[in-house]
């Protein structure tokens, strides 16, 4: 199909500045070019409906996350002097260069040696500077960049109900709190984003896993954290993992959409059935879940397919 | 604004992640909303969003303050997003990649706000604009979101995108052939309903 050599004239007046003189020759063409006529009245149309899009505003949690996400990996990345790294133990450089060297508490005890940290008075600005930004942590006569460092390993001791965060450190340091600790929190979730290790990654989730188990719910920040990698992640055990934690869950809507996207759309199967069975686990009389298992049931897994014809049955009569 | 902004671009500059900080929720709203409007599915648009500003914060050197701060903030995060297209494609040609589907409307769910239920089918027709505006070659795609969606200026879009206002102009209007062609049976009937 050939198009009308005039077709620029709608162009101009449909996203163009177009002046009197060639709006009246766009009409002249329009009441003899039939093309033209359907053209510019179905582009109008569709202009005109697009103002009536909804507008989509980003959830202002995740572009904080993204923010603390891409602060953490600038600091990563910035060019450093060989060396520069010990000038923290030399506080006056250190401040010319914006680094301060600051004590932080928070609750937090020095592991090994087993010395507290004395308490800070400033507040939380602090501890979302130990997060985001590029400040170090002295811990005695070490010091703890949580950006060179980072998180080495995570281990959770039931009895006490306290948590080390062990940094990667020469000598061995680690930041203790209890899981109630929103600081704790925060900085489970930051290793969550960052750290490369997934085994490291593993313990984060275990940590969030007994939040969870002892709370039976989580805050939006860290489920959306979860949620993230549970797409995002390659390591099916890390994947595994963090269904186990939606599961102590109450079936929100947030952890729903989660568990439907994996049902009906991941290929690995054992995350399917498990993510399959949390969702359906108040199937029984709830239509709500009927239109899940009506997809279900051509799921490749025959697991799957059996228990969602079985629910669906089960939930018709 | 646009001086005291110069203040944190200076100070980004010399390294000053704070400052930097303050740039990111400057601009983040606006360059979200293109990139998801661009790249699709939300777990991919993060992660050019964050490519965005990374490259913002290695390149704020050669930000000459003769244009707009955030024109040049958008066109980066344009280009990023292109680059990413481009990369996605080879991917998907050699299989390394094998979602087939760039755009899956079960995303959007995840990060839109919540329609009431009796909204559901306008909801339903809005996703596969969604849909429809992502799979838009890459030059229509950024000018249309662009024009439509953040209200810019031809002249502007033509800024953004380093190229004439006569071919923004015909991108808009490609974009709108291929657009009212993906979607007439969508766009008829639920236009009749209200
Ligand atoms: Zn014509």
């Amino acid at each position: 199909m050939k198009e009308c050599p005039k077709i620029h004239l709608l162009q101009e007046a449909l996203y163009g500045e177009t002046s009197d003189a060639d709006l009246a020759r766009l009409h002249a063409h329009l009441e003899v070019c039939q093309a033209c006529r359907d053209e510019w009245e179905s582009q109008r149309q569709l202009v005109q409906r697009l103002v009536e899009r909804p507008e989509r505003t980003p959830n202002p949690q995740v572009l904080r996350l993204l923010r603390q996400s891409v602060l953490g990996r600038l600091q990563h990345r910035a060019p450093r002097a060989s060396g520069q790294i010990f000038s923290f133990l030399n506080p006056s450089p250190a401040l010319q260069l914006g680094f301060v060297v600051l004590l932080v508490a928070f609750g937090f005890i020095l592991g090994r040696q087993g010395t507290s940290l004395p308490a800070s008075s400033s507040g939380l600005n602090d501890l979302d500077a130990l997060i985001t930004a590029s400040r170090a942590v002295q811990a005695q006569n070490s010091f703890i960049d949580p950006y060179l460092a980072g998180v080495e390993r995570i281990s959770y001791n039931p009895e006490s109900g306290q948590i080390d965060i062990h940094y990667n450190t020469i000598s061995d340091i680690a930041l203790r709190g209890s899981l109630q600790d929103a600081s704790i929190r925060l900085l489970l979730q930051k290793t969550l984003i960052e750290t490369q290790n997934s085994a490291v990654r593993m313990d984060a989730i275990k940590a969030v896993h007994q939040i969870a188990e002892q709370e039976q719910s989580l805050d939006s920040d860290l489920l959306g954290t979860l949620g993230r990698l549970l797409f995002e992640e390659s390591n099916p055990g890390v994947r595994l993992l963090i269904l186990r934690v939606l599961k102590t869950l109450p079936l929100s809507e947030a952890v729903r959409e989660m568990l439907t996207r994996i049902v009906l759309q991941e290929k690995n199967t054992a995350l399917r059935i498990e993510a399959f069975d949390i969702l359906t686990r108040d199937a029984q009389n709830n239509p709500e879940t009927n239109q899940l298992l009506q997809a279900a049931q051509a799921d490749s897994s025959s697991y799957i397919s059996f228990r969602s014809k079985q629910l669906l049955q089960a939930n018709t009569i | 604004m646009e001086k005291d902004l110069n203040e944190f671009i200076h100070r980004a500059r010399n390294g000053d992640h704070q400052a930097f900080a303050v740039l990111m929720q400057r601009h983040e709203k606006l360059i979200y909303r293109i990139l998801e409007n661009m790249v699709g599915n939300p777990v991919d648009t993060q992660d050019v969003f964050q490519e965005t500003f990374l490259r913002v914060f290695r390149r704020l050197d050669s930000f000459r303050f003769q244009s707009q701060f955030s024109t040049w903030v958008v066109r980066t995060a344009i280009n990023t997003a292109i680059d990413f297209r481009r990369q996605k494609k080879w991917r998907r040609f050699f299989r390394l990649d094998d979602n087939e589907n760039p755009y899956d409307p079960a995303d959007v769910a995840l990060t839109s706000a919540e329609l009431p239920d009796h909204q559901a089918e306008q909801n339903e027709f809005w996703r596969l604009v969604n849909r429809e505006v992502a799979k838009l070659p890459a030059q229509q795609n950024a000018a249309f979101v662009l024009r439509h969606y953040e209200g810019y200026k031809i002249r502007e879009i033509a800024d953004i995108l380093q190229v004439s206002d006569g071919t923004v102009k015909n991108a808009l209007f490609r974009a709108a052939q291929k657009l009212k062609k993906q979607l007439t049976p969508g766009f008829a009937s639920s236009h009749r309903i209200r």
